[in-house]
């Protein structure tokens, strides 16, 4: 019976120093990294570690090491963070901080986080950011800041300045009737005059409809699911529909991301209705470097909403609450997200900067500057039509259908009104 | 085992006859449409990453006008760490055949080879097992990991893997127990053998063909593994190839990196493609051999 | 016989033990929680709150599950079909005496061994691709200007190129395991059926769809197990974005609920649960209604 019993044992044992083995040969690994204060804080990122972005934070990472002999551990993620991060807080993965879009760091996983105001510098940090962005992140914390914002973003249609040019656009449009001859004239000029990316296609419906009735009466019209109801849902349909009627959109629109968005660097079509991340987008995955136009979605006739509402963001940092490194986190996260290094991350990815004391623009999305000081009115990402998982996708589903030509203003509201 | 020679004998017993042949072309060619595509697939990933984002797009990776960029590789290899992932995958599958099989085989052989109370309820028990999506015992597993604090460790995750592979393995290797014969227990058993120095010394080595052909299903099945590791090993340093892969794809698309991206799709496919290569005969009758049961 | 006993217990309690933690206390835990109200995974039982069928009532009355059961059954019906037709007649035409078969059987096969991360980054990178892809040029050499155009990653396309990628992956599999029923069929019932003048057509319908009708029994039990736990090629076919409408199955609806997703606060653990109890339920019937159904289990194996 002893026997057995120790071979039993030894089949267990052999599992586990399996599986310790590993375990000790790992963290043996990740020490030899670490500085000489023997402090680590892990921080996961959505960027890659190949992307500008990535450089900027490392530069940061390795500045911040220097001077607090703090080593950050830095998992490159990507963009698949959204997918990932829910499991892993959950899960009580090892993490101090991490980033993604600040309204999902807040609202999905503010149970997770620290409220920042908790830990020292926070008030200072606060004077640093931007009042709409601030206004915004603390809207969704119930007063409080859950996450440092960085690497701010404006939203609107970019446009390659070339082919206005030789389409004879002399003035950007500002009314939906401008916006339709801007168009004609260059689907004339030999170009396809909008793209989108179906990841990104509620954007057009959202901010057409937001024009018409603002963005508070499109979440009423959401939560409710009032879609038939409420007229202008069927008239932004129905204009939508009219750009696809005069062959308006790419004949590939809406392409799988980032198809859509590539063919401006491809030189086949003009505009996108995006973020200001556009450019740098753009530029990273077709290497032309296009000289892009800004201007914010056209008004509408009858409409409330004009140039003054767009949709601003920024990415967040969320610093964990069972993290003993709190404070560290936000020194670093503050570090990157104010001054020189907020300015490097400006300029090498041709974002805006966060830093109200940064006020230089680079010249890639500079067009949008003038557009950014006037606006008054701050949409929520897709004008909140990305807002309930539920829902999301069926909205989703439905513009591509309207854009690809393949359902009616009535039959699209009525599926949405349906999903509901 | 005794497959390749059957298909041998048949070989020799088949002279060509031009009539038959002709009857069979229909066959010949749906199934050499299908078989066509395949490869051609696998080619153009092949020759897509040695090729460069600009000539994917435009259509022309078979011409490889500016050569072999073998530093796609690399770039993939090393950027995106698909090196990690690439290690820790095949300690996960080294690690799950030897400790599945090691926990599975004295299981299979009591099991198919003494009749007890309990033997038939274990039994189902394990197809039941076997049947149930893995959603229904993630959960649990998830909190009680969590409750442990041995989240995010390989061993949790080599230990997952084994305990989902036991009772496929378990019902695998019963058939070939059974179609042992029992003279070698009593030939030990009259040489003073106990009962489980037989089994390792005797039984064990003679269900080796079963135990090759268990042991490369589990290596593919952890190989290929994707949704237990999306949810237990979400930090790079221990996540096997699927969800890491699936990371890597989505950042090439924000850098643009084509070349790249099909260098990873090709570095994570090529090891499960060599090993069918050298093994398809022993896989195929895996698959067939009547191991298998839902 | 005492030491037989003896090894029993032993050979028996690692496997059991692993048993236990792995299946027993889980599937009871998973059951017991899809009646409670639970929001985070990790939440202890006594943070739960009894709900009845509420977590059930929730599911069924949210549209996205309906859509997603819906994607599901389509996938089971119509891709478990087109794959049983053309794994059968794969198998016939490779059992039918064709000169390499074990070539063609080992080619058909691959897709099978390859990671499904890898096999379906191929299909939607490249053969559906719009700009480059195989179908696109394809049909572009064709001059067929019409078919070219066709975006299979969005819209109305986008479920049948998940379900073409799909059942082209799992016809192999299905195909080995019917050719491995047909060779089982004995050869002097062929020949004598050709004597008695039948021709193949017949011989297939009286002689080989009897005969292997318990290979259908199996072939429907992995259908089941594998389309029930369908969420890789989803995943993928979603990607950017976490889930989609036109892809999203059960499973990926549970791991959205539970673990949050884009632009949603809500973490439902017991709608999870209850996810996984339905799809449980689901094999059980189909399992029942199988075994119901086909019972000559002849040649099953």
């Amino acid at each position: 019976m002893k026997k057995k019993i120790v071979s039993v044992l030894l089949t267990t044992a052999m599992v586990a120093t399996l599986a310790a083995g590993c375990g000790s040969s790992d963290s043996g690994s990740s020490d030899s990294g670490s500085s000489d204060s023997g402090k680590e804080m892990t921080y996961w990122s959505m960027w890659n570690s190949t992307e500008p972005q990535a450089k900027v934070i490392q530069e940061a990472a390795d500045a911040y090491e220097e001077e607090t002999g703090i080593h950050i551990n830095i998992e490159w993620k990507g963009r698949d963070m959204k997918t990932l991060i829910g499991t892993a807080l959950e899960a009580g993965e090892d993490i101090d901080l991490f980033d993604d879009d600040y309204m999902r760091t807040i609202r999905n996983t503010q149970e997770y986080l620290t409220d920042l105001s908790t830990l020292e510098g926070e008030e200072e940090f606060e004077s640093h950011v931007m009042p709409v962005i601030l206004d915004k992140a603390k809207s969704w914390g119930d007063g409080k800041l859950y996450a440092v914002p960085y690497q701010v973003y404006t939203t609107g249609v970019w446009y390659d300045k070339a082919m206005f040019e030789e389409a004879g656009v002399t003035d950007v449009p500002t009314t939906w009737d401008e916006f339709l001859d801007v168009c004609q004239k260059v689907k004339d000029a030999g170009y396809n005059p909008i793209t989108c990316n179906s990841d990104s296609a509620t954007l057009i419906y959202g901010f057409q409809l937001a024009r018409y009735i603002g963005q508070d009466a499109v979440l009423e019209c959401f939560n409710n699911g009032a879609w038939t109801t409420v007229p202008e849902a069927k008239k932004a349909a129905e204009d939508i529909a009219t750009l696809v009627e005069k062959g308006f959109f790419s004949p590939n629109a809406p392409a799988q991301y980032p198809d859509g968005q590539n063919e401006i660097g491809f030189g086949e079509s003009c505009m996108v209705l995006n973020a200001s991340w556009i450019p740098n987008e753009i530029l990273q995955n077709t290497g032309t470097e296009v000289d892009f136009g800004f201007f914010p979605w056209p008004s509408v006739e009858g409409g409330v909403d004009g140039a003054e509402a767009s949709m601003v963001g920024a990415q967040g940092f969320g610093i964990v609450k069972e993290s003993d490194m709190q404070q560290e986190a936000f020194d670093f996260a503050t570090m990157i997200a104010t001054g020189d290094y907020d300015l490097e991350m400006a300029s090498s990815v041709n974002s805006i900067p966060a830093d109200t004391e940064n006020t230089e623009w680079p010249d890639a999305i500079s067009a949008a500057e003038p557009y950014f000081k006037e606006m008054t009115k701050a949409y929520d990402w897709a004008v909140g039509l990305e807002s309930n998982a539920d829902f999301t996708p069926v909205i989703t589903e439905n513009v591509v259908k309207l854009i690809q030509g393949n359902t009616t203003p009535d039959d699209f509201v009525q599926a949405l009104a349906d999903a509901q | 085992m005794f497959g390749k020679k059957k298909e041998k004998e048949k070989k020799v017993r088949e002279p060509f006859n031009p009539r038959k042949e002709v009857k069979l072309i229909p066959g010949y060619l749906i199934v050499g449409i299908w078989v066509f595509f395949t490869i051609f697939l696998l080619v153009w990933i092949l020759a897509a990453s040695f090729s460069t984002a600009p000539e994917i797009m435009q259509g022309k990776v078979f011409k490889f006008e500016s050569g072999f960029h073998f530093e796609n590789y690399i770039n993939a290899w090393n950027a995106n760490s698909i090196s990690t992932f690439f290690m820790n995958s095949l300690l996960y599958a080294v690690a799950t055949m030897v400790g599945a099989v090691i926990i599975s085989a004295p299981a299979a052989y009591v099991l198919s080879r003494f009749t007890f109370l309990g033997n038939k309820p274990i039994r189902s028990g394990f197809l039941i097992a076997m049947s149930i999506p893995n959603i229904m015992i993630v959960l649990p597993l998830m909190s009680i990991s969590i409750q442990l604090g041995i989240n995010g460790s390989r061993g949790l995750l080599i230990f997952l893997y084994i305990g989902m592979q036991i009772p496929y393995t378990t019902t695998f290797l019963m058939t070939f127990f059974q179609n042992l014969s029992r003279t070698y227990e009593e030939a030990a058993a009259i040489d003073g053998c106990t009962p489980m120095m037989t089994f390792w010394r005797i039984m064990f080595p003679l269900a080796q063909p079963g135990i090759v052909t268990v042991s490369i299903f589990i290596f593919m099945n952890i190989w290929n593994e994707y949704f237990i590791s999306l949810i237990f090993a979400s930090s790079s340093d221990i996540m096997p190839v699927g969800p890491g892969l699936k990371s890597v794809l989505s950042s090439m698309q924000y850098t643009g990196d084509w070349g790249g991206l099909f260098a990873a799709v090709v570095i994570v496919f090529l090891p499960t493609l060599l090993l069918y290569v050298f093994l398809s005969e022993k896989i195929i009758s895996g698959v067939t051999g009547g191991g298998i049961k839902g | 016989m005492k030491q037989n006993k003896k090894m029993i217990v032993c050979f028996l309690t690692p496997a059991l033990l692993f048993f236990l933690v792995m299946f027993l206390y889980p599937i009871i835990r998973t059951v017991i929680m899809s009646f409670f109200n639970v929001e985070g995974v990790s939440d202890p039982m006594s943070e739960w709150t009894f709900n009845g069928l509420g977590n059930y009532e929730k599911l069924l009355g949210t549209k996205l599950f309906q859509t997603s059961m819906v994607n599901m059954i389509k996938i089971y019906v119509i891709g478990g079909i087109a794959v049983m037709v053309i794994a059968l007649l794969f198998a016939v035409i490779l059992t039918s005496g064709v000169r390499a078969k074990a070539f063609w059987r080992a080619v058909i096969y691959v897709p099978n061994i390859i990671n499904a991360v890898a096999i379906s980054t191929m299909w939607i990178q490249y053969v559906f691709n719009k700009r480059f892809g195989l179908l696109h040029s394809f049909f572009e050499a064709l001059g067929l200007e019409e078919l070219a155009k066709i975006d299979y990653m969005n819209g109305s396309w986008k479920f049948w190129s998940l379900l073409i990628a799909f059942c082209f992956g799992s016809v192999g599999y299905f195909m080995l395991i019917f050719i491995s029923g047909i060779e089982r069929i004995p050869a002097d019932y062929y020949e004598a059926a050709t004597i008695d003048g039948a021709n193949k057509l017949k011989q297939f319908g009286f002689i080989t769809m009897p005969l292997i009708k318990g290979v259908f029994k199996t072939c429907m039990t992995f259908w089941t197990i594998s389309i029930v736990g369908f969420f890789v090629w989803s995943q993928m076919w979603a990607s950017p974005m976490p889930s989609d409408n036109a892809t999203i199955t059960p499973v990926v609806y549970m791991y959205n609920a539970v673990f949050g997703t884009t632009g949603s606060t809500a973490r439902d653990a017991g709608v999870g649960a209850a996810v996984g109890i339905l799809m449980a339920l689901i094999v059980l019937v189909v399992f029942g209604l199988v075994n119901v159904l086909v019972k000559d289990d002849d040649l099953e194996f």
